[in-house]
């Protein structure tokens, strides 16, 4: 909670549901206008008038809740829209016309540590030594 | 005294440069020595007027003995110290809320590595070792092999994650822009063995920021 006139004024702006719910995990009320939602319902928002820096803002669609167990992972940004919100780019994919999408790109995954599917290191090469299977020759 | 006070309590400003010690003025250079010691500034403090300090405070220009006293005695450094902490208490924070607000990053961001393809699909590496050769750190591994069609190409490439240094030469000495480090940072993970990355978990990862691994090398084309 950043200041005290901020928070009523947030909570008049965003609406109850909205205010409970950004309070506990973006733990301060912005208000902005939705400027996208990408293919797994992160949805991002931006505000000018806010500090530098603070500009832009993501709502996670996995959240942590008074309920569930965290879900929300700094790291489930899709590469679209990674630019976007590090201010790395002026224009959202939305507009942005020059952002191509190669035909091989894969399905962005989250950082998946800690789950079955993280990364188990392999050998991609093939084996250089064989074992010896020794073969003894019969005996006259 | 009661002026001095109130100036030095007003906003903060830039300190004025207070006279020599008693003692470091006292310390005399003799005429003899000044007319040895050519480069000694001091000696030629006629020639570069703006380089000596001392012709900037003359002889009854700096605050007073009274006036020091009264500052040191009435706190007025932590009156305008305290000021400085009030004046940030009214201003709004600074704190960036981090995951939902993120910092600036650069285009030329060293991050996470990535293997890239041409936009045909065909994966860019040609396995010319200069990555490997210029790696501080030791930290690539090559092995190659021609393919089936006769085209040079790794079977291995292999990049420990905990070894690199992320200084970057690898995509610097890269002759065809396949090895690149991307604009990812949040790949930590839980054990040591999920960041020795293989060739498979490096092309995957280009495939996965491709997206924006181009938009990098193209705002920066201008300059490489």
């Amino acid at each position: 909670m950043s200041s005290f006139p901020r928070t009523v004024k947030g909570f008049f702006a965003l609406g109850p549901a909205r205010f409970f719910r950004q309070l506990n995990n973006i733990g301060d009320t912005k208000v902005g206008t939705l400027v996208g939602t990408d293919k797994f319902g992160n949805k991002y928002y931006e505000n000018l008038k806010e500090s530098y820096g603070r500009t832009r803002w993501i709502q996670f669609a996995k959240e942590d809740s008074f309920f569930s167990r965290a879900e929300a992972n700094a790291s489930q940004v899709p590469a679209e829209w990674h630019g976007w919100l590090h201010r790395m780019l002026d224009a959202p994919p939305t507009t942005d016309k020059s952002m191509v999408i190669p035909k091989w790109a894969v399905e962005y995954t989250e950082n998946l540590t800690g789950s079955a599917k993280a990364f188990k290191t392999y050998n991609t090469t093939r084996p250089k030594f064989v074992a010896w299977t020794p073969k003894a020759a019969p005996r006259a | 005294m009661l002026r001095s006070v109130l100036r030095a309590s007003a906003i903060p400003r830039v300190q004025s440069r207070v006279a020599l010690p008693a003692i470091a003025r006292s310390i005399h250079i003799s005429a003899r020595v000044q007319a040895q010691n050519v480069n000694d500034y001091r000696a030629n403090r006629e020639k570069f007027p703006e380089d000596d300090i001392s012709t900037r405070y003359t002889e009854g220009q700096g605050p007073s003995a009274l006036d020091k006293a009264s500052q040191s005695l009435l706190l007025t450094e932590l009156v305008r110290g305290m000021w400085v902490v009030l004046e940030s208490f009214f201003r709004p924070p600074y704190t960036l809320m981090y995951p939902f607000e993120k910092g600036a990053l650069s285009p030329r961001f060293r991050g996470e590595h990535a293997l890239r393809r041409y936009p045909s699909g065909e994966e860019r590496c040609i396995a010319c070792k200069l990555c490997e050769a210029i790696c501080p750190a030791q930290a690539i591994t090559i092995e190659a092999e021609p393919r089936e069609d006769g085209s040079r190409r790794t079977t291995r490439y292999d990049i420990d994650m905990t070894k690199c240094i992320y200084c970057g030469f690898c995509q610097e000495a890269c002759p065809v822009d396949a090895i690149v480090e991307g604009p990812n940072y949040e790949y930590a993970t839980e054990t040591h063995e999920e960041l020795l990355y293989n060739k498979e978990k490096l092309l995957a990862n280009g495939d996965k920021w491709e997206v924006e691994l181009a938009r990098n090398l193209e705002a920066d084309h201008l300059y490489r």
